[in-house]
Order: C-alpha cells, then sequence, then structure tokens
C-alpha cells in the first residue's frame, strides 16, 4: 500500500494536483455513507464503489468550477472538499437516525484501522499494487512527456485527455482504498509526503519513483513498529509523522550540495 | 427553549460571518487552501493547551493555536520559495503533520477528553449554548457568545481600517510593493487574524466545514461583482441567509447544523454558476443573431 501510494503520489505531485488528493479523500465519505445506505451492509465493495464514485464526482466538480468560472483552481478544491465532505456528515447522521444496527464501525472508514488488517485487505492492497505498476509500467514514456511539457506532449499527438484520465483513475482507486487504512485527513500525507521528499533529492523519473517507494516503504514499516511498540500510538498518525519527519529531513538535508549528485543534469521536472 | 435557539442561531450567524469576511481575503489571493492548512495544523495547540491550562477556549489557547498557524503558514510559504517543488504539496506536507501530531497527543493522553477526533472533524454547534457563562434575566448567556461578538467587532475595525491596504495587496501585489507596502507582514498580519477566528470557531464548527464557511461566499461574490465594498455586503447577505435557511432545515431532518449549511451553501455556488453559463450561452446567441 505505503509503496504504491508513493508511486502514484510522485505523478500527482509533478502534475501540480497535490491538493486534489485532499478533495477526493474527502469526499470520499458521502461515497461510502451511499453505499452503506443503499446496500445496507458494511461489505467493503459496496463501500468501496461509492467511494470511488463520489471521487470521481468530486473530480468532475472541481474541473468544472474551475474552468467554467472565474473561481481559481484552489478555491475550487476548498469549496468541492468541504460541501462533500459537510454531505456526507449529513448523511452520517442519517444513517445514525435511522435504525440500522450495522452502523457502528462505519467511522473506521473515516479514521483508519491500520491495525486490524485483515488478510483479504492484503491481498486487494497488492492487487491495487500491480494495477497501479503497470498502469506505470505502460504508459511510462508518455507519463514522463506528459508531465514534463503538456504542450509538447499535445503536439506530438499523445492522448492527452486518456493519460490525465488514467492518473486521475489512479489518484482515486489509491484514496478510496487507503482511507480505509489511515483515514480521511492522512490519505493525502499518505501520497504527497513521499513524492515531495523524493522529488526534492532527485531529478529523474525513474529514481524519483523508486526514491519515493522506499521512502514510504520505509515510513510504513516505522510506523507499524512505532504503534505496535507503543500501543497508545495510533497506526495511521505514526506512519505520517515518519513521513513528515522524512521529508523536513529532505527539505533541510537537500539543500547541502555534498548530497545531491549531478542536481543540474536531467530533467528538471519541477518547473513549469 | 426559545432562548437557547436565539442564542444557537446568533453565533452561528456570527462565525459565518466572521469567516465569510475574512474569506475574501483569501480566494482573491487564491489562499483558499491555506484555510484548510491552518483549520488542521491548529489542533495539536487546542490539545496541549487542555493538557498544560487544563482548559479549553482559553485565552491561551487561542495563542497557543494562532502561534502554530502563523508558524504553519510561515512555514510553508519558507519552504516554497526555498524549493522548487510546488507549493500546494508543501500544503499537504505541513498540514497533515500537524494534524497526526495532535491525534498521536489526543490518543495516547487522555480518553475523557472533551472532544475526540470525530467532534473535530465534524463539529457539534448545539452543545453550545450549554458551554460556561452568565445569567441575564434566568437567560444563559454562553462566554462563547460574547468572544464571538468581540472578535466580529474586532473583524469590523480590520477590514474598514485596512481596507486600502486589503485593495492593493489583493488586486495588485506588485502595485502594492512598489509604493513601500509591506506586502508580506501584513499578509501575515491578516492570517494571523483568520487563525483566531478559525480557532474561536473551530470546536463548534469542525476543521472541515469551517472552509465551506470561510471559500464559498467569497467565491461566489467573486464570480458576481468587481467591487470590495459590494463584496462584503453580498458576503453578509450570502452568508446569513444560508445560515437561517440552514438552520431550520437541520432542526427539521435533526442533522448537523454547519454540515447542513455547508451543503446550502454548495447548492448555491452550484445553481449560481449553471445559471451564469446558461446566461451566457443566450447573450452569445443574441448577439449572434444581431
Amino acid at each position: 500500500m505505503g509503496i504504491a501510494s508513493g508511486l502514484v503520489g510522485v505523478l500527482t505531485v509533478l502534475s501540480h494536483r497535490a491538493l486534489i488528493v485532499d478533495a477526493i479523500s474527502h469526499s470520499i465519505l458521502p461515497g461510502v455513507c451511499l453505499g452503506f445506505i443503499f446496500s445496507g451492509t458494511k461489505n467493503p465493495v459496496y463501500l468501496i464503489i461509492g467511494g470511488l464514485l463520489s471521487g470521481f464526482l468530486s473530480v468532475l466538480a472541481i474541473n468544472y468550477i474551475s474552468q467554467k468560472s472565474k473561481i481559481k483552481t484552489d478555491s475550487a478544491i476548498a469549496i468541492v472538499s468541504s460541501v462533500f465532505f459537510s454531505f456526507g456528515v449529513l448523511l452520517l447522521n442519517f444513517i445514525q437516525n435511522s435504525d440500522n444496527h450495522n452502523q457502528t464501525g462505519l467511522s473506521d472508514f473515516l479514521f483508519g484501522k491500520a491495525s486490524a488488517l485483515l488478510s483479504k485487505d492484503v491481498l486487494v492492497y497488492l492487487y491495487v499494487l500491480l494495477i497501479v505498476l503497470s498502469i506505470i509500467g505502460l504508459t511510462f514514456r508518455s507519463l514522463k512527456i506528459y508531465l514534463f511539457d503538456k504542450t509538447f506532449a499535445s503536439t506530438i499527438g499523445l492522448p492527452i485527455n486518456f493519460l490525465q484520465s488514467i492518473l486521475t483513475f489512479c489518484i482515486i482507486l489509491i484514496t478510496a482504498i487507503g482511507v480505509q487504512t489511515v483515514g480521511v485527513v492522512l490519505m493525502s500525507a499518505l501520497l504527497v509526503s513521499p513524492a515531495t521528499s523524493a522529488l526534492l533529492w532527485q531529478n529523474k523519473l525513474q529514481l524519483v519513483l523508486l526514491w519515493a517507494a522506499i521512502f514510504s516503504s520505509i515510513s510504513t514499516l516505522l510506523g507499524v513498529v512505532i504503534s505496535f511498540i507503543f500501543p497508545f500510538f495510533p497506526t495511521g498518525p505514526s506512519i505520517v509523522i515518519v513521513l513528515s519527519v522524512i521529508a523536513f529531513l529532505s527539505i533541510i538535508l537537500s539543500k547541502k550540495k555534498f548530497f545531491k549528485k549531478k542536481s543540474n543534469k536531467g530533467y528538471s521536472f519541477y518547473q513549469n | 427553549m426559545l432562548a437557547y435557539h436565539a442564542i444557537l442561531l446568533f453565533s452561528v450567524i456570527l462565525i459565518a460571518i466572521n469567516a465569510a469576511s475574512l474569506g475574501s481575503f483569501l480566494v482573491l489571493n487564491k489562499m483558499s487552501m491555506l484555510i484548510d492548512a491552518i483549520a488542521h495544523a491548529i489542533l495539536p495547540a487546542i490539545v496541549i493547551s487542555f493538557v498544560i491550562f487544563n482548559f479549553d477556549n482559553s485565552f491561551y489557547t487561542i495563542l497557543l493555536a494562532c502561534f502554530l498557524g502563523v508558524l504553519a503558514v510561515l512555514s510553508i510559504h519558507y519552504f516554497s520559495e526555498k524549493n522548487n517543488v510546488s507549493k500546494d504539496a508543501f500544503i499537504g506536507v505541513v498540514y497533515t503533520f500537524l494534524f497526526a501530531v495532535g491525534v498521536v497527543l489526543l490518543s495516547f493522553r487522555f480518553k475523557n477528553a472533551p472532544f475526540d477526533v470525530e467532534s473535530i472533524l465534524f463539529g457539534e454547534i448545539s452543545y453550545l449554548p450549554y458551554g460556561e457563562g452568565f445569567w441575564i434575566n434566568e437567560v444563559k448567556i454562553p462566554y462563547l457568545t460574547i468572544v464571538l461578538i468581540l472578535l466580529t467587532v474586532l473583524n469590523l475595525i480590520v477590514i474598514i481600517g485596512c481596507k486600502k491596504l486589503w485593495l492593493l495587496i489583493s488586486f495588485d501585489n506588485q502595485m502594492a510593493k512598489s509604493i513601500g507596502i509591506k506586502v508580506l507582514q501584513s499578509t501575515f498580519f491578516i492570517l494571523s487574524i483568520i487563525t483566531i477566528n478559525t480557532v474561536v470557531a473551530f470546536q463548534s464548527v469542525g476543521a472541515i466545514m469551517i472552509i465551506s464557511l470561510t471559500v464559498i461566499p467569497a467565491s461566489i461574490d467573486y464570480v458576481l461583482t468587481k467591487k470590495l465594498n459590494l463584496f462584503f455586503i453580498l458576503t453578509l447577505f450570502i452568508s446569513i441567509t444560508s445560515v437561517v435557511l440552514g438552520y431550520f432545515l437541520a432542526y427539521f431532518l435533526n442533522v448537523n447544523i454547519i454540515a447542513m449549511i455547508s451543503v446550502l451553501l454548495g447548492i448555491t455556488l452550484f445553481v449560481m454558476l449553471f445559471f451564469q453559463s446558461i446566461l451566457k450561452k443566450t447573450k452569445n446567441k443574441f448577439q449572434k443573431s444581431l
């Protein structure tokens, strides 16, 4: 899970849409609630489908607002995430008012329950990781060009819209599934932090992806160990804290030149 | 019962006005996501001050939270200035870190804290009139309402006092710089006032819904008008109407008040955008037919 989210995170940060993750992870909530209301059970399949749908809707809404009106993208993200989240809270209230006895444990979806993972869940994560890996592997060249220079990519005839929707799909998939593990708020950390720290160290896309994967797997491991040793530490937040410490360290250390190899060569992906 | 509703409604309106009037600054300056960062980042401050002073909603809480909020904004600014990675990535890193710290602090120190993660994310305003307060004619006035009134006055003073400055920074950063206004400092001044507002509203409104209260009215105005004065008046109008409507709807449906309000605000925005695009289309057709 950590690795997959690290990989997708790099692509997200590079396409300048780091905060969209925030919006998606918040707007998963109404989807999960609707899935619960319609199915009446806590079967994760329905909940994940609901989450995927509402995540997709939120991205559509953000695009609609920021393209059709003067409102800037960041405001659009803030608006969509908070409105979707509030709608989810309303639905949660409705569920609490109704007499469905299955409702307990629904909030696990919000705040994460990484330590209570079942082997079934692990299998799901493996599948997701495989999907993401294969998508990245198949489209690596075109993705690279797309992230580096959109105009160039469109002039040489790459399917930009297709690539963008594939990226969005990856982000939504990862978020919808990861939200169960680490919770709504901390999901964006799982995507953004390793990518940010890897970008500070490396310039080449392959290496950045690799480093992000390494960072996130290390911190996932450490986080799990920490919460295992100290039972009062919840797993999700401790993973995030380790991740952020790595990010802060890389912000401080990466400025010192002797840590950086050939910093001027390779593509500089950060501009534009 | 009537007094309860009156006080609650009054407080919600005050919160909404406070949030919305300052929201215009954020929207105009493309800093909407900073309110998100601030709202999440002050969680550890509230927890820590609860541990140390054993009292929430106190002066120290606000001071500490203000400090943390400004620290978060400063560090985001600093990181993104010094590095090439985009600013929103750093917003993501900083606020999730602080929020995680807050959650950890919450979970291992005290199970008997007056709030949990859920109430922080969702907010529960209907307890507000039950808070500590004083009595006037057998009607209990909670202290929080008084604080809110004071804050509204403060905001009014700031907005009226700094209107010129506000205008300059929002619409022409370069111009403001060239005539010698300290843009960075004044931005941080306004941001710290926003932080104070957020902290006070935080417990009752919740970390997420404060965003919609802040950003949406200002965004609606941003589409509708170009004059700053009109901007403020419209903001007031929109937030008051949506609060009153949302309050009664939530009361009848028995749901979270703030969530109802923010969904209403969102619907307003979408309806407005929809009508605007229709209007544009018909206008274009009209012009073509001429």
